[in-house]
């Protein structure tokens, strides 16, 4: 191979040099409004008062932070709301869909599969609309169970996608080899499912519990506005016009996501994720 | 599916009655026949797509024959848990369990069987210095190399005490020492342990060099041979063609 081939030609490499470098700077654009809007939603939910145009709240004092865990917040109350129902469906979520996932990678009809996909052609708040007849029948409609029961077939879907999609071949071969060996269901579980399948796990819980704990439309529609979820809270600061809370709100949300990318990232590079 | 008498596959551990299996309009295994007597190694050789895995993944129970049935030690294959047939499946890639050392892979089957502490050590020690891989015990699988991995897995296996080994062209990936290395190893392993097996190359010199009882597969039929001498005469094997290979650089 040439030098010419091998590195291209400078007529094709100087055009390929500026849209990398547009893409570059369009790259940067965006990461830089996104990281301007984080920095004023913190300094909205480190201080009191605001009001349009300024950038800067009233008083930066860092009271709104202060006041969570002082007082009974509302803040807090919903915090812990949303982190126990998204945990609670996330878990059911992993296990159903890692079940299902692996019986319909080995079923020769992928109908069921394409079942699957039923909740996310629709949007949340639709689905939300069809299960409410269901739910208000089942004595679900406005309790957590009703919330978390909704939650769950939505997360569900995306988790049987996901395990039937991602399976990897190496895990069936060791399930054969531990059976042959006389492993039962436990040891099967134990050195070969989990050894290899963990990240998949991780990965699935945390994007369930994700949707869960940003999920708004199912919330508010089978929840009937009784449960004090974080989402909920936060768009009923914004109605008040309580700038500050609803900014602490959103930080709060914005976390898990935030930790959510970190774990990914050191997924993605470490030993399982060079492999992928 | 019906029962055979028992008493008609007393000597044969495992016995394959008209296998058929396709898929599609593709058929893969056409009426394939074998039978296999305890302590031997069956060796089938073959062409790539011949339908030599599919036939070991049928006598390991991992796909299910269209017609036909596959009998352990008498029974139907398909009414045994797959934790108790004892029929343990390796192929090229060594499968070991990388949360594991060298040790802890050879011992599985021991842990699972709940042996006591004594005997696990006892017993393991013997198989890696069998193995020599002794002073690599607390190893772990990716410290290894392709060869040392491959006699991991197969020592796992034995230890396991398996009814029938099904071996899918387990040294193909390995260089040509190591490759015959790891063919005395296999043929003294069975010998020690009395191991009835299933073994499946391509390569006429390890066919003939590990196998008691021969087998070719063309097109998805398998034809086998009643003695070493009818396998090598016949020409379909290739083992005419090595012979005549060999002289002719000798006669030059």
């Amino acid at each position: 191979m040439n030098a010419s081939t091998s590195q291209g030609s400078p007529e094709s490499w100087q055009p390929y040099s500026w849209s990398m470098r547009i893409v570059k700077l369009g790259l940067f654009l965006v990461f830089a409004i996104f990281l301007l809007n984080i920095g004023m939603l913190v300094l909205l939910s480190l201080g009191s008062g605001w009001s349009y145009p300024r950038f800067v709240p009233n008083r930066v004092d860092g009271a709104p932070w202060m006041n969570l865990f002082q007082s009974r917040s509302g803040i807090l109350r919903s915090s812990l709301v949303s982190l126990g129902i998204s945990s609670v469906v996330a878990s059911i979520s992993t296990i159903l869909g890692l079940w299902t996932g692996v019986g319909l990678r080995r079923a020769r009809s992928k109908v069921w599969l394409y079942i699957a996909y039923l909740p996310f052609v629709l949007s949340p708040v639709t689905v939300g609309l069809c299960l409410l007849d269901m739910s208000i029948r089942l004595g679900l409609a406005s309790t957590y169970s009703g919330v978390i029961w909704a939650q769950s077939i939505f997360a569900y879907g995306f988790v049987t996608i996901f395990f039937c999609e991602t399976w990897d071949v190496q895990i069936d071969k060791r399930v054969h080899l531990v059976r042959g060996l006389g492993g039962n269901s436990i040891d099967v579980w134990r050195h070969a499912i989990l050894p290899r399948a963990w990240p998949l796990i991780v990965v699935a819980w945390t994007q369930a519990a994700l949707f869960s704990w940003l999920d708004y439309g199912l919330v508010s529609v089978i929840g009937g506005g009784v449960i004090p979820s974080l989402t909920l809270s936060m768009f009923a600061y914004l109605r008040e016009a309580s700038v500050n809370q609803a900014a602490q709100s959103a930080m709060i949300l914005f976390l898990p996501s935030l930790i959510s990318f970190v774990i990914a990232s050191f997924l993605l590079r470490s030993k399982w994720g060079k492999e992928v | 599916m019906n029962h055979l008498p028992r008493e008609a596959h007393a000597a044969s551990v495992i016995e394959a009655t008209g296998i058929r299996l396709g898929y599609g309009n593709v058929s893969v295994l056409h009426d394939v026949n074998m039978q296999l007597n305890s302590g031997h190694t069956f060796v089938i050789l073959g062409n790539s797509g011949c339908g030599k895995t599919t036939l070991l993944k049928v006598l390991a129970g991992n796909l299910q024959p269209q017609a036909g049935h596959v009998l352990l030690q008498g029974e139907d294959l398909s009414q045994i848990p797959l934790s108790k047939r004892g029929i343990i499946y390796l192929d090229q890639e060594a499968l070991l369990f990388e949360h594991l050392n060298v040790f802890e892979n050879v011992a599985f089957a021991l842990r699972l069987k709940k042996k006591s502490e004594a005997e696990v050590e006892t017993r393991v020690q013997q198989m890696l210095n069998r193995i020599s891989l002794s002073e690599h015990a607390k190893k772990m699988s990716h410290q290894l190399s392709g060869g040392q991995k491959q006699r991991v897995a197969f020592a796992r296996a034995v230890l396991a005490e398996p009814k029938v080994l099904l071996l899918d062209e387990p040294f193909c990936s390995l260089d040509d020492r190591t490759r015959t290395m790891m063919q005395e190893l296999y043929k003294a392993l069975c010998a020690e342990f009395g191991i009835t097996a299933v073994f499946v190359t391509h390569d006429v010199k390890e066919a003939l060099l590990v196998g008691d009882a021969f087998g070719y597969m063309e097109g998805g039929m398998l034809h086998s041979f009643a003695t070493v001498e009818e396998f090598m005469r016949d020409s379909r094997t290739g083992v005419v063609q090595e012979i005549d290979f060999w002289n002719g650089i000798r006669k030059k």
